[in-house]
């Protein structure tokens, strides 16, 4: 369990990176969604103790973030660059990690190694140096590197960016076998990378949580909000490009899925939303409510 | 939590610190393992090193092993600042290298493992050109002490440039985060290298700055001498090392704290502790250390101001001397004490008619020395002493012998931070420097010892040899832990006390350290060097033996003036390279020399030792009056002709000694056409198998004697007259022609 209260974290002296965030992250996959520059990373960073927050507390499996030593020892962290001495073998990287997260005993280490190794599909690599792996590959090690030690908490910041189709719903079974009976913490901006996966999610913007729930929960922001309608090319031309979710060329014209409050045109009707659909329309709530009333 | 609980966690703790540190330093020397250039560079160094030292020899070898050395040191330093760098750069300041920050592994644990590989690495190249040096060292017969002690220094030096190196760089690259560092490495290399000793230390004289630099073999540092450098500063090195320690230790605390700063960590920034242990650690060393150094420029700057009082500035070399007179006897009983001070007794005997009893003695004694009392006859007198000078005040002698006692201590350790050797004489251990020029013991007249120029804040022992009448010279010396090598005869050198004495004698020059004495098959002729020089003076011994073989076998009374050459190493300090300067007095070798000509300076010696010094040859106004200068030359045109069996074209050739230059010029460039005579005269001879007669002819005036001292000496000297062309001519006559 993961629990964070009021946490703050401050770069410049007006530049509050996260503000007040609370959440408690139970078990099993966690999604941390947001746009670029909400915050997520920060507080990924803040949790796998890189950097101490400026205000507030968490407490992560019992260990509270004052006790970093501690925490070291049962978290595995993904940050979303990932470099590996080139240099070193798949298999002498790992082995250096092991010891690092207490895997002391060579034996016991090595079959850790193994077995991690055949978690990521990397058997056919591992004894060769890292500078001959792909991009996936180096992902797939870095995830191993988090995997070493069956850590209590992991932490993977958008693990999937620069996979292709295929690596990427690798990793998504990867991180959700290793879920059970452990926190996973997956921060994205891919909505599709949480949502056969994660039991919650939360939802950060502008460093602000905006939603704390379910799928469901996210689904639900989209109720009454996103609408569907055939568009002539003048009607399509009008409306605001920002709360157009998909497009899709007809010969009777341009059938879309506009969000908004209000009815964009006279032949929209109300659908039921996706889960990115409900994302989308609980930001652009968020965006308007930041704008000043237009009459 | 109980203690034993307590206990096992902190056990745990440490266990666990070792374990990662093994761990991390697997990595680094892996990583560092991968590399080719690192693998190459140690067969590199070692390369250069086995170029520089193997080459041919222009200078001495020792002088050649510290160049070679220095020079190496300033690309390990280098190399040592762009590794630090790297390593840190490598990972440390890498965004893509986050993940390790989330390990449980401490920023000293990965900073001193880094800094581990980086020096264990480094001892490569230490070890590289070890290796080289001992093969050296080996190859020029010097002993096994002797090459641990130079090893231990060298190896000391590279390793403690390399630690400061390594942490300076790390410290560099944490604390700038971008690629500007490399520039801001190779700023401090050439700063902290040449920079700081060419126009730092050099134009300031201030000696204890080099504590700041990166390379401690540099030309000023008083350690390039072979004999004595190494020796006389090793109080100082060491209390440099206690210093540097902690300030390399400290840099990269300071590293630590650095990057730790953003890190969460349960405790406070440890790191921030080992800065101020290491900071008060390094005052603390630091304590000696300035005090070391304020007391020698204390007493520097005391001397400075004491010698521009009495003589204005001045730095042209130039000896005041006045109201000199001849001291019969001297005799001189020197004793040093554990803490290398010296007590000494001077008696002198005068001839009273030499001095004028209505004005005081002068004598001139260096001001290191305390006066304690002076007796005149058995009874006690008054003085005066101002700086250098010791005046006794109007004795009545009426004309005849008066014996003088002179009771003076003090401690002899001049240092002088204008010149590259820093000690200008010195008694320390079983180092003894006490040149004649520095007036050790009480000289007559009043003499300059020193020069000085305040606006350059320079003051020094005047280097020339003092033109003093003979004295018939005794010292008695005590407390000495190694033989004295002097100018003088060697009556007894045991049981802690060294007698020597000669009958007239015009300079002594002690000298002590390192120094070892090798001898011919019988005893006539002995050189005594410094370690690095042995296989010189055993190259200069053979050669000076085979010269001195042919003449005794045909001059039975063959004498030799000097036997014992001194070798000092690769530096003379002031002494004058020429033999000619003065007699008795020690002669030295150094870098002067052609380095490697063995036979010529082995002839130079011998042509000294056997003829006595010919400083008069120059001045004699016409050829036929005095043809002795060309009769030493006749006895080396035998030497060549008859023993080396040379032809005039060879000799011609081969020989560059000033003493017989005339014969470089076979074809009579001489304006002495008497001369040209005798060469001829002497040529055919040895053509048609006359060289016995030669011999004979040549044996007779050597009876005569041959030394030709400036004439105002001429009337102090019993050696020799003036040999006249006519005397030539007919003593040649007289065996030629049948006796």
């Amino acid at each position: 369990m993961i629990h964070i209260e009021n946490l703050s974290k401050r770069y410049r002296k007006d530049t509050w990176v996260l503000r007040d965030i609370d959440l408690n992250l139970n078990e099993g996959m966690v999604g941390l969604l947001g746009p670029n520059g909400a915050g997520k990373t920060t507080l990924m960073r803040i949790l796998a103790t890189l950097v101490p927050p400026t205000s507030g507390e968490a407490v992560i499996a019992g260990i509270p973030l004052n006790q970093p030593d501690e925490l070291r020892r049962i978290i595995g962290y993904l940050p979303q660059q990932f470099q590996v001495y080139p240099q070193l073998t798949g298999l002498e990287f790992l082995d250096y990690v092991g010891v690092m997260k207490g895997l002391t005993d060579a034996k016991i280490r090595r079959a850790e190694i193994d077995r991690v190794i055949e978690e990521v599909n990397l058997q056919d690599k591992a004894a060769k140096r890292v500078k001959t792996y792909s991009g996936g590959m180096r992902r797939r090690l870095g995830i191993a590197q988090a995997l070493l030690g069956s850590p209590r908490v992991l932490i993977v910041d958008e693990p999937t960016v620069g996979l292709d189709p295929q690596e990427r719903v690798r990793f998504r079974n990867l991180l959700t076998r290793f879920s059970m009976g452990r926190i996973v913490l997956l921060s994205t901006h891919i909505v599709a990378d949480i949502e056969s996966n994660c039991r919650q999610i939360a939802v950060l913007d502008r460093g602000a949580v905006k939603l704390a729930g379910d799928l469901a929960d996210l689904q639900r922001c989209g109720e009454n909000r996103v609408w569907e309608a055939r568009l002539s090319e003048m009607e399509f031309a009008r409306l605001d490009p920002a709360s157009i979710v998909t497009t899709h060329r007809e010969e009777e014209g341009v059938l879309c899925r506009i969000i908004g409050e209000k009815q964009p045109v006279s032949s929209a009707v109300t659908v039921s939303p996706s889960l990115e659909e409900g994302y989308l329309s609980l930001l652009w709530l968020e965006s308007k409510e930041g704008e000043p009333e237009h009459e | 939590m109980s203690r034993s609980s307590s206990d096992l966690q902190s056990r745990q703790a440490a266990s666990r610190t070792l374990v990662f540190l093994r761990s991390q330093l697997c990595l680094e020397f892996k990583l560092l393992n991968h590399s080719l250039l690192l693998k190459v560079l140690p067969i590199l160094f070692m390369i250069y090193m086995a170029w520089y030292l193997f080459r041919p020899l222009s200078n001495p070898p020792y002088l050649t092993i510290y160049e070679a050395f220095s020079y190496g040191n300033m690309m390990t330093v280098g190399i040592a600042a762009t590794l630090g760098i790297v390593l840190v750069r490598r990972d440390l300041m890498r965004t893509g290298y986050e993940w390790s920050q989330s390990l449980p592994l401490t920023m000293a644990t990965r900073i001193g493992a880094k800094f581990i590989a980086g020096v264990v690495y480094m001892t490569l190249l230490t070890a590289a050109a070890l290796f080289i040096f001992i093969i050296f060292s080996l190859k020029h017969g010097v002993s096994g002490g002797v090459i641990a002690d130079r090893a231990l220094y060298f190896v000391c030096g590279y390793e403690i440039s390399h630690m400061i190196s390594l942490a300076l760089a790390m410290l560099l690259a944490v604390c700038i985060p971008n690629r500007v560092v490399f520039m801001g490495g190779f700023i401090v290399w050439i700063f902290g290298t040449f920079f700081i000793e060419r126009f730092v230390i050099r134009e300031t004289r201030l000696i204890y700055l080099k504590i700041f630099s990166l390379n401690p073999f540099f030309q000023y540092s008083g350690a390039v001498n072979d004999l004595w450098g190494l020796t006389l500063g090793t109080r100082e090195w060491m209390m440099s090392l206690t210093l540097l320690f902690p300030l390399a230790l400290g840099m990269l605390a300071i590293s630590i704290f650095l990057l730790n700063r953003g890190r969460p960590s349960f405790r406070r920034n440890p790191s921030g502790w080992a800065i101020v242990i290491c900071i008060v650690a390094g005052l603390t060393a630091a304590v000696p250390y300035r005090g070391y150094w304020t007391e020698q420029y204390d007493t520097y700057q005391e001397r400075m101001e004491d010698v521009s009082k009495t003589h204005p500035s001045s730095l042209n070399g130039h000896r005041d001397v006045k109201d000199i007179y001849p001291i019969q006897d001297t005799r001189i009983r020197l004793t040093r004490h554990k803490d290398d001070s010296l007590t000494a007794a001077a008696n002198l005997t005068i001839n009273g008619s030499v001095l004028n009893p209505a004005k005081e003695i002068s004598l001139t004694l260096n001001r290191t020395f305390t006066v304690e009392g002076v007796k005149v006859d058995g009874k006690t007198v008054s003085f005066t002493r101002q700086g250098d000078s010791l005046r006794i005040h109007p004795v009545q002698h009426a004309g005849k012998e008066l014996h003088i006692n002179i009771v003076y201590k003090g401690k002899v350790l001049e240092f002088n931070p204008g010149t590259t050797n820093l000690y200008e004489a010195f008694v320390q251990g079983s180092n003894v420097l006490l040149p004649q020029y520095m007036a050790w013991y009480p000289l007559p007249g009043n003499q300059t010892i020193y020069e000085s120029n305040s606006s350059l804040s320079l003051v020094s022992l005047i280097g020339l040899p003092m033109e003093l009448p003979f004295t018939n010279f005794q010292l008695t010396a005590e407390g000495f832990t190694q033989p004295l090598y002097t100018g003088l005869n060697a009556v007894k050198q045991d049981g802690g006390v060294q007698i020597f004495e000669m009958r007239k004698s015009r300079g002594v020059s002690l000298f002590s350290g390192e120094l070892a004495e090798m001898s011919n098959k019988d005893k006539a002729l002995h050189v005594v060097s410094a370690p690095y020089e042995h296989q010189s003076a055993q190259a200069i011994l053979n050669s000076a033996d085979t010269v001195y073989r042919y003449f005794s076998s045909w001059l039975p009374n063959l004498k030799l003036n000097h036997n014992r050459l001194i070798i000092l190493g690769n530096d003379m300090y002031k002494f004058s390279s020429e033999f000619n300067s003065e007699s008795n007095y020690d002669y030295l070798l150094g870098s002067m020399y052609p380095y490697q000509q063995y036979g010529f300076v082995a002839e130079k010696w011998l042509n000294y030792a056997m003829f006595g010094t010919e400083k008069g040859r120059f001045f004699s106004e016409e050829e036929h009056e005095d043809v002795r200068p060309q009769i030493r030359s006749m006895f080396w045109y035998l030497y060549y002709r008859d023993q080396q069996k040379w032809t005039d074209r060879q000799i011609r050739e081969k020989v560059n000694l000033y003493q017989i230059s005339p014969l470089v010029n076979l074809e009579g460039t001489s304006r002495n056409p008497g001369f040209l005579k005798m060469r001829k005269q002497v040529a055919k001879a040895i053509d048609n198998d006359q060289s016995t007669k030669v011999k004979k002819v040549l044996s007779h005036f050597y009876t005569q004697g041959l030394e030709i001292p400036l004439s105002i000496e001429a009337k102090h000297s019993d050696f020799s007259k003036p040999i006249s062309y006519a005397d030539w001519e007919k003593e040649w006559k007289r065996v030629m022609e049948g006796e």
